[in-house]
């Protein structure tokens, strides 16, 4: 089976766990990894963010002080369920990744091709989860302390970050909740933050709709995982003299990596952007030159064998098949030394 | 009990006679009751802001509780009301510290629902919304005005001068609903005459009272009819609470009635602090029923503190339900000061003031949202169609 | 931008009669079929050969006695191609007959010499020749040939092919690297299927590039088990039928070809279970790479498997790199597939034409060390400047490397067989000895 449908599978199941597994009582903590949004009443688990924000808009007497254990415990448990899983938060469990996911398959099903990033462009792009990352930390601070001297933020400001995230007008939906898509004018701070939130939602459904997984690539959660590319517990690893640097990585890639297929010199390919989705590895025809590891054990590997199986049953037409050939009994490829 | 008789009525005339070179406006407006500045201070939040905008959020950790109250609300900077509070028990409690404590519990809850009653403090006001201001004209000196306990007793008040503006008081001590009622007889340049009514509720966590003897109504009477606005707002829990707190976005049933009669085909307005009104009419009921939402948005920088909203209806003594009623009620009577008689046609008015909350109705536009949103969504993706196109078969470059 | 047409239309330089023409091509005729028939009798004194390659002896057997039935008999639209940059799916795709025209006769060069410089591409002299005295009918039947400008000589054939031909010049980015440059080979291959729906009268539409793609697909699955069964200790193939093999892509339908290749492959893995070889296994192992080695030119390998050595592999453009690298269908949206078949002809290419040389030197490494090489043949034709341009520093990081290795230079003409017979033969007893000296086991 291919793993790119069942990854779409588990990110349905992850899905339906995150947005509506409180109603059955269930939760997996507040330090969860990904946009598993605090809007939605009934979740299984709160997006690491808001009270990440929350902690941080404390004033720093008792950031320090006296919430300063809950805050320690609270990145530790952030820290080890990054550890374990890393990236594949991104591409296997984050429910706007899925819904991002959907979008692609709504369009494929259309007919309707993609659209790429120019290059220049993607590597630009690259700084935007930085920013957006000391944002969310620098302007929460800014509400419960004074920064250089400046006079403190208004509380308008507070949780910045979740104000624009693509989550809290969408992820309220399945709740039927359309509650978070307005114009809030009771201040400038507001207007603006509202606005933004409704900009990055349009773009959400419409640059999301022709390019993958779009806004992954502005998104701060990957920039924190990105700390862990390397330690994480799963790895993806490139064997440069297996490489034929045939590119087809970097077209299967949904966040246009191009180091998966250019860089033959280098091991572990998970890039601030990868997102574990494993779709390289899929599409890859030399035997072992990409391979997905957990804790350094190869569980995936590229091979050609797979390749051509994978292919073949890739949008299979019904009324032609693909079966040209007069003697209908595909052989194996026999396993090297 | 509020005066009858003629004299008195003509002494009125005569004071309005008096002022009308110092006060009296060409139309005098309406008559309306409103919480007093002590009301106001010790009302519980009213100062404070009520909504809180987009959802703050509502997960808690455990470590978190070492958070102040205020983080709780979602306004980490927001101390206000718990404080104010506190300050509030505190300054009652020193007042009631001379009692005898023979019981100690029971003198402090007492003590306790003591400190949390406020006496009856309201502002008389006249003029025709929105352009309503706390001044103390002497006319409003001459109102009657009268107040039922829980326990359903009745008094009448006096309005009395307080620095800028008339007031009347009592000091509340029963815990239960009041109601007030204020009326104003008076004339406008033209020599025409108005009759105004108001009537305002409060309600009071005072001591607990037994429960009154009779459940007759045991009102003062009028001399007339009483042309009033009642709150038909849902009352669940039976205790009042409707007068406590009205939000944007709440819809106000009232009935119009005078005496006992509803008065259905009248035209009810609705006016807001900020110069809105809206105009309906009753139903055969008498009833009609506003949704308080003002029309615009509030500008940036909106305060978010209690809007001050007018319900007002106007009838003339010439209507056939005001004749109907007069004769029902008082067939043996001339009329005090004439309000049957022919020839002299008075214009009655009656008012109630409210004290309406703003919610994020106030200062969210789910609409403006919405719109933007697919605005965004269409041009952009408007836009990757155009790139597209032009990019298509073989112009990558 | 097609230009020429089918016919006849005299050189400038060269206006030779009717007669002369006639002449030529009546010698060039009878001497490439004495020559395939000469490969056909050494071959029928082979022993161990496996049967399966007789649909491949068939397609080559045709030189001699029946050219104009080499390819295939269809009523399908030819269209000729020279060199691995065009993808052969589109023409599928359109309902049309890809034939490599790269060709490798001697007789043919000689015949079509006349405007050339002294030293030039033995293969472009061969194709000129062929096109120009229409001995082998394919060469003129094109409804279109398409010439990718992957090397100089390929940049000027396409006029002198143009008076013969229709032809259409596709040009190939020489940097791979850039975006610019890809972005630019994928307006090129749009252009190219606008030229082939043009030529064809059919739409390629997404269902038939589909089709096409898993067609490809499948013959280069039978390709890389073929590879792969080389890769085996025991030499079950010559490396002259595997080239063989390959090459008889350039003239077979896909499917058939397919099909052929799977009945070879299962005789294969048949006679590795037997433990069947062709060559002893004291025989060197030896990867043969450069300049394209295209039937009648079995010169090399013959001389390398003569000599006692054992072609396991090579890296050329007509034989072993022919159909090792497959596109992905990734998003099966044409555009997709179109781009995924236009990065497949460049990206993964490792002739020498493209600026860079690691992508080729990567991939003899690895065929070294996948195929347990002991000497490296590197091949360049006279006038084969990318080649022979590459050679010196690729000599010198394999001899780094600590590999052995032979250099020849040379042309289709079998003057210099037995010079290079000796060099060969001289070249794999230092392989021979240089095993023992290791201790490898025989």
């Amino acid at each position: 089976m291919r793993i790119d449908r069942i990854r779409l599978l588990v990110q349905a199941l992850c899905f339906v766990f995150l947005i509506y597994g409180g109603l059955l009582g269930l939760s997996i903590g507040t330090a969860i990894p990904t946009m598993s949004c605090i809007y939605a009443e009934g979740r299984g688990g709160s997006c690491f963010l808001y009270p990440f924000q929350r902690f941080l808009s404390l004033p720093w007497s008792s950031l320090f002080g006296s919430v300063a254990a809950a805050f320690l415990i609270y990145l530790g448990t952030f820290f080890i369920w990054a550890l374990v899983f890393g990236k594949t938060f991104c591409g296997w469990i984050c429910p706007l990744g899925f819904l991002q996911d959907l979008l692609t398959k709504i369009r494929e099903a259309m007919g309707i091709d993609g659209s790429r990033f120019a290059w220049a462009t993607r590597d630009r792009f690259q700084w935007v989860k930085y920013a957006l990352l000391v944002l969310l930390i620098l302007l929460p601070m800014g509400i419960g302390n004074s920064l250089l001297g400046l006079p403190r933020f208004t509380p308008d400001l507070a949780v910045p970050f979740c104000q624009i995230c693509p989550g809290k007008p969408f992820i309220p939906l399945f709740y039927g909740d359309t509650s978070h898509i307005l114009i809030d004018f009771s201040s400038l701070t507001k207007i603006i933050m509202t606005s933004l939130s409704m900009l990055i939602a349009g773009l959400f459904l419409a640059a999301g709709f022709v390019k993958r997984r779009y806004l992954c690539a502005f998104c701060p959660m990957a920039a924190l995982l990105s700390l862990f590319d390397r330690i994480g517990f799963v790895g993806l690893r490139k064997k440069g003299e297996a490489c034929t640097r045939c590119g087809n990585c970097f077209r299967a890639c949904p966040m246009e990596i191009r180091e998966i297929a250019d860089l033959r010199d280098r091991k572990h390919m998970v890039t601030q952007d990868c997102m574990l989705c494993l779709r390289c590895i899929e599409v890859c025809p030399e035997d072992k030159a990409l391979q997905a590891t957990l804790l350094g054990f190869p569980v995936f590997s590229a091979s050609a064998e797979g390749f051509l199986k994978r292919q073949a049953r890739t949008a299979v037409l019904p009324e032609s098949g693909n079966k040209s050939v007069k003697n209908a009994d595909p052989g194996t490829i026999p396993s090297e030394h | 009990m509020p005066r009858t008789g003629k004299p008195a009525v003509f002494f009125l005339l005569f004071l309005c006679l008096l002022l009308i070179p110092f006060s009296a406006p060409a139309d005098p407006g309406f008559l309306f009751l409103t919480p007093g500045p002590e009301m106001r201070r010790s009302g519980g939040g009213d100062s404070q802001g009520g909504g809180h905008g987009s959802g703050m959020g509502l997960e808690r950790k455990k470590g978190e509780e070492g958070k102040t109250g205020a983080e709780g609300k979602g306004h980490p900077g927001a101390g206000g009301p718990p404080a104010k509070a506190e300050t509030h028990r505190e300054g009652a409690g020193k007042k009631e510290d001379g009692k005898t404590d023979t019981d100690k519990k029971d003198t402090d809850k007492k003590e306790k629902r003591a400190a949390m009653s406020h006496p009856a403090h309201f502002s008389l006001l006249l003029g025709t919304p929105p352009e309503i201001r706390e001044t103390a004209l002497p006319e409003l000196l001459s109102a009657e005005a009268a107040i039922l306990r829980p326990d359903l007793s009745g008094q009448t008040l006096q309005p009395r001068e307080e620095g800028s503006a008339i007031r009347i008081r009592d000091a509340a001590l029963i815990q239960g609903t009041y109601h007030l009622k204020a009326s104003l007889k008076t004339e406008d340049g033209e020599a025409r005459r108005y009759r105004l009514f108001t009537q305002a509720s409060m309600r009071n966590t005072g001591e607990k009272a037994d429960p009154p003897a009779e459940t007759g109504k045991d009102r003062p009477k009028n001399p007339l009819p009483w042309f009033s606005i009642e709150d038909l707002s849902p009352d669940p829990g039976g205790n009042f609470a409707k007068i406590h707190r009205k939000y944007t976005g709440d819809t106000l049933p009232l009935k119009i009635r005078l005496g006992d009669t509803p008065l259905p085909g009248l035209p009810v307005t609705l006016t807001t602090g900020g110069g809105w009104s809206q105009t309906r009419t009753t139903d055969e009921a008498g009833e009609v029923t506003f949704t308080l939402i003002k029309e615009s948005f509030h500008d940036r920088g909106v305060r978010k503190q209690p809007i001050a909203f007018y319900v007002t209806a106007e009838i003339r003594s010439t209507h056939p339900l005001f004749q109907k009623e007069t004769e029902e009620e008082h067939p043996s009577e001339g009329g005090s000061g004439g309000p049957s008689s022919p020839e002299k046609e008075e214009i009655l008015r009656t008012g109630l003031a409210l004290s309406v909350h703003p919610t994020p109705l106030d200062w969210e536009s789910r609409a403006t949202g919405f719109y933007a949103l697919v605005l965004v969504t269409l041009t952009v993706a408007l836009g990757t169609a155009l790139r597209r196109r032009r990019r298509k078969a073989g112009a990558w470059i | 931008m097609i230009t020429g047409k089918k016919g006849d239309t005299p050189h400038p330089l060269n206006p030779a009669d009717a007669d002369t023409e006639a002449r030529v091509a009546r010698r060039l005729s009878l001497h490439l079929a004495m020559s395939v028939r000469e490969i056909f009798d050494a071959i029928s004194l082979e022993k161990n050969r496996p049967a399966s390659m007789a649909p491949f002896d068939a397609v080559f057997r045709n030189f001699a006695d029946a050219p104009d039935q080499i390819l295939p008999a269809t009523g399908r639209k030819k269209i000729g191609i020279y060199c691995m940059a065009v993808p052969e799916e589109l023409i599928y795709a359109a309902g049309a007959l890809p034939v490599r025209l790269c060709a490798g006769s001697s007789d043919a060069a000689e015949a079509g010499e006349a405007l050339f410089p002294d030293v030039s591409c033995p293969m472009v002299k061969a194709a000129t020749g062929f096109t120009r005295t229409g001995v082998l009918s394919m060469y003129r039947d094109c409804d279109l040939v398409i010439i990718p400008t992957t090397c100089d000589w390929k940049v000027k054939l396409g006029e002198l092919l143009s008076r013969h031909v229709p032809v259409m010049m596709l040009s190939v980015p020489k940097l791979k690297a850039a975006e610019s440059s890809r972005r630019f080979w994928y307006a090129e291959i749009r252009r190219l299927v606008q030229a082939l729906e043009k030529v064809t009268g059919k739409r390629i539409t997404r269902k038939r590039l589909r089709t096409a793609m898993g067609l490809l697909h499948e013959a280069q699955q039978e390709f890389r088990i073929f590879q792969t069964l080389r890769m085996d200790d025991l030499c079950l193939i010559r490396g002259r039928d595997a080239a063989a093999v390959a090459n008889a892509w350039f003239y077979m339908d896909a499917a058939d070809w397919t099909h052929a290749a799977r009945t070879l492959n299962e005789e294969l893995k048949e006679r590795k279970a037997q433990s069947l070889a062709t060559t002893p296994p004291s025989a060197p192992r030896i990867l043969l790479t450069g300049s394209p080695v295209v039937f009648p030119n079995w010169k090399i390998p013959d001389l390398i498997e003569n000599a006692g050595g054992a072609l396991v592999c090579d890296e050329l453009c007509s034989s072993g790199r022919l159909l090792w690298d497959m596109a992905c269908i990734d998003e099966p949206l044409f555009e997709d597939m179109l781009d995924a078949l236009a990065d497949r002809a460049v990206l993964p290419c490792t002739c020498p034409v493209f600026t860079d040389t690691e992508d080729r030197r990567t991939k003899l490494f690895r065929m070294i060390q996948d195929y347990k090489v002991e000497g490296v043949v590197h091949h360049v034709l006279k006038g084969c400047h990318p080649y022979d341009m590459e050679l010196r520093p690729l000599e010198a990081k394999l001899a780094a490397a600590g590999v052995s290795q032979l250099k020849i230079e040379t042309d289709y003409s079998p003057e210099d067989t037995e010079p290079l017979r000796t060099r060969v033969e001289a070249f794999v007893e230092t392989l021979k000895g240089r095993r023992l000296r290791m201790g490898k086991s025989a």
